[in-house]
């Protein structure tokens, strides 16, 4: 009985102990402040495509007419796998291509008029390549 | 063993905090911008102890056009575009896209949180050349709760309709005015008069709050992304003024170091600002007290940075929520929640990024910048907080926001009248108008009617009657903040 009191005592102990530490980390405080920012500079260049993009890519048909297929190709020199993640101006991915080529073939035929992304994934490294699909006239 | 095992787990929690840095800023592909985000002693406290809440830091960023005018850069509002170490950090996306929080994934406190980051924007460049700027804000999570407003001590302290007892409040419904046990009032000249809305921010709901005021770097930083136009209105001295002007006062005019670097010419190009407190020919250097809270902040300058950084001014119910949490008022507390104060004095690291004191702290008492004596103006925002204080140490607000009482005057909206009371809590859209302005609906406006002052300066008195920074007064509450005064600052809220 004895030893179960103690077992409880300590028990009780440790969770004041560690009440009282964790809620100071909240009062805190070191140098500096709770604000920084940071710039970067960039060009974008007539294509769309940021310029000093890792890799290039070439988008075609652009504009896509509804219904027609979409290419992309890109480099993959090391014959990687490549990840592409299709999505709306929402971020929502609603389609995901993998390959180990240069180039994929993509049907659009679901898709309604409007702008969509692509984010290819080669070796770790990503990049962005939008489209737009348009009614036929 | 399990002691030990417990032990070893509780000495992690402790570290120095705050620290902010965002760093390693790079455009990827024209649509995806990389960062790093750290900060020091990040907590997540909820479901494990006191104060139940975390921390997290608020991310925005701005990108300048060939034309010279900075615009926001939306954010895509699902978390499936985003990169991260998911075992480090967690994101949570807006609705409105104009930012994003990032918070620690842990429970307990982590020394040092280190995240890069891939933020997927909305934005469709054409093609030419910009600068992009992300931008970061240290806010503390306040939970949904009831608590109470009053401590039926302090000058002009709301309270209960039917006595001077502390009201409390336990939704976001209309609280009506009156002389009941179930309204609010004040008996002094600060009555709200009328019934408080439904959609005015009581501070029941749950909401970040800026940990610290406004730095000086953070409004220099702000006025560089302005136009000429908008800077004549957030400065007091004209962009085209010579280098080393002040900004929003005479050159060090009570510790405010914030200067122009470049001139500006009229009409299109703007001026450059930095801090300066040391007036040499390096702008921020290492002692330019960039760190330091930023006076001489009227009601539209601070409500112009709060819109253009997607936030929103706190109310003074939320002020009072703030800094007491759900504990029951003490009279004449502070908000470290004793009625017992050191005042921060004996200033050491002056202007640097460790700017502090080496005042003797009391027992039961909580270290703040006030009185009449000492620095002339505001200290380094968290200045008190050490890697191992306490709350009175610290001087901290019950939730871990710092300096609520004294260094710089809160200007909140007030409940005086219609024009604090039509306040809805709108957040800022990160878009100014053309005189640099805040321009969101239901906000009070420029003139600063239906704004007011709460929390006391570092020139406010602590007498045995009498105490500005106390959590409940409301002295100044009336008194609408459209100068430009050596103690007034501010904080926003999302």
């Amino acid at each position: 009985m004895n030893q179960f009191f103690k077992s409880l005592l300590c028990i009780l102990f440790i969770l004041g102990l560690q009440h009282k530490i964790i809620a100071q980390s909240a009062y805190h405080g070191g140098k500096g402040s709770g604000y920084n920012s940071a710039s970067t500079s960039f060009q974008i260049g007539t294509r769309g495509n940021l310029d000093s993009s890792a890799n290039t890519y070439r988008l075609y048909p652009s504009p896509v007419p509804m219904g027609q297929n979409l290419w992309l190709e890109f480099q993959n020199n090391s014959n990687s796998l490549v990840t592409v993640q299709m999505a709306d101006v929402l971020g929502q991915v609603f389609s995901v291509f993998n390959t180990y080529e240069n180039k994929l073939n993509i049907n659009t035929t679901s898709l309604a008029q409007g702008m969509y992304f692509l984010r290819i994934g080669i070796n770790d490294k990503f990049f962005t390549a939008k489209f737009l699909i348009i009614g036929n006239h | 063993m399990s002691l030990l095992l417990c032990i070893g787990y509780l000495s992690g929690l402790s570290a120095c905090a705050n620290n902010l840095q965002i760093s390693e800023v790079k455009m990827i592909d024209g649509t995806h911008v990389q960062c790093r985000v750290s900060w020091e002693n990040a907590w997540n406290l909820e479901g494990l102890a006191a104060p139940h809440n975390h921390d997290a830091v608020w991310i925005f960023i701005k990108y300048k056009k060939a034309d010279q005018n900075w615009e926001q850069a939306q954010v895509l509002s699902s978390k499936i575009n985003f990169e991260y170490d998911s075992q480090a950090v967690q994101i949570a996306t807006v609705a409105d896209q104009n930012g994003f929080f990032i918070q620690s994934n842990r429970k307990g406190s982590v020394s040092l949180l280190s995240a890069q980051i891939t933020i997927p924007l909305a934005v469709n460049f054409s093609s030419g050349s910009y600068e992009l700027k992300v931008f970061g804000i240290e806010m503390v999570w306040i939970p949904q709760g009831s608590f109470y407003i009053g401590d039926a001590w302090a000058q002009q302290s709301l309270s209960r309709g039917d006595s001077l007892k502390p009201f409390y409040i336990r939704s976001e419904r209309m609280i009506a005015h009156g002389t009941d046990s179930l309204s609010l009032r004040d008996t002094g000249k600060s009555d709200p008069k009328d019934s408080i809305p439904a959609l005015f921010p009581k501070g029941y709901r749950g909401f970040y709050c800026m940990k610290y005021e406004l730095s000086q770097k953070q409004y220099a930083d702000f006025l560089n992304c302005l136009n000429y136009t908008q800077q004549i209105n957030r400065t007091v001295f004209a962009p085209n003024s010579g280098i080393l002007t002040g900004a929003l006062a005479q050159p060090l005019s009570n510790r405010n170091g914030i200067s122009i670097q470049s001139s500006g010419v009229a009409p299109s190009l703007p001026a450059v600002y930095a801090c300066n407190m040391n007036q040499n020919e390096i702008f921020n250097d290492p002692s330019d007290a960039e760190n330091r809270a930023c006076n001489f902040l009227n009601w539209a300058d601070l409500s112009a940075y709060l819109d253009w950084a997607a936030l929103r001014p706190l109310s003074e119910l939320e002020f009072e929520k703030v800094c007491r949490g759900p504990q029951y008022p003490v009279a004449g507390e502070f908000a470290w929640g004793t009625a017992l104060s050191v005042d921060a004095n004996s200033l050491i690291y002056d202007a640097t990024d460790s700017e502090q004191v080496n005042d003797i702290i009391t027992p039961g008492a909580g270290l703040a910048s006030y009185g009449y004596i000492g620095p002339q103006g505001p200290l380094r925002v968290g200045f008190a907080a050490k890697s191992n204080s306490t709350r009175l140490e610290s001087g901290a607000a019950y939730y871990g926001v710092m300096e609520m009482s004294g260094n710089l005057w809160e200007q909140c909206v007030t409940v005086l009248g219609k024009e604090g009371l039509s306040f809805d809590g709108t957040l800022g859209d990160g878009l100014l108008n053309s005189d640099g302005d805040a321009n969101t609906p239901y906000w009070p406006v420029n003139t600063g009617i239906g704004a007011g002052y709460r929390g006391g300066a570092w020139l406010s008195g602590v007498l045995a009657n009498f105490r500005d920074p106390a959590v409940s007064a409301r002295f100044y509450i009336g008194l609408k903040p459209d100068q430009r005064r050596n103690t007034s600052g501010g904080r926003g809220a999302r």
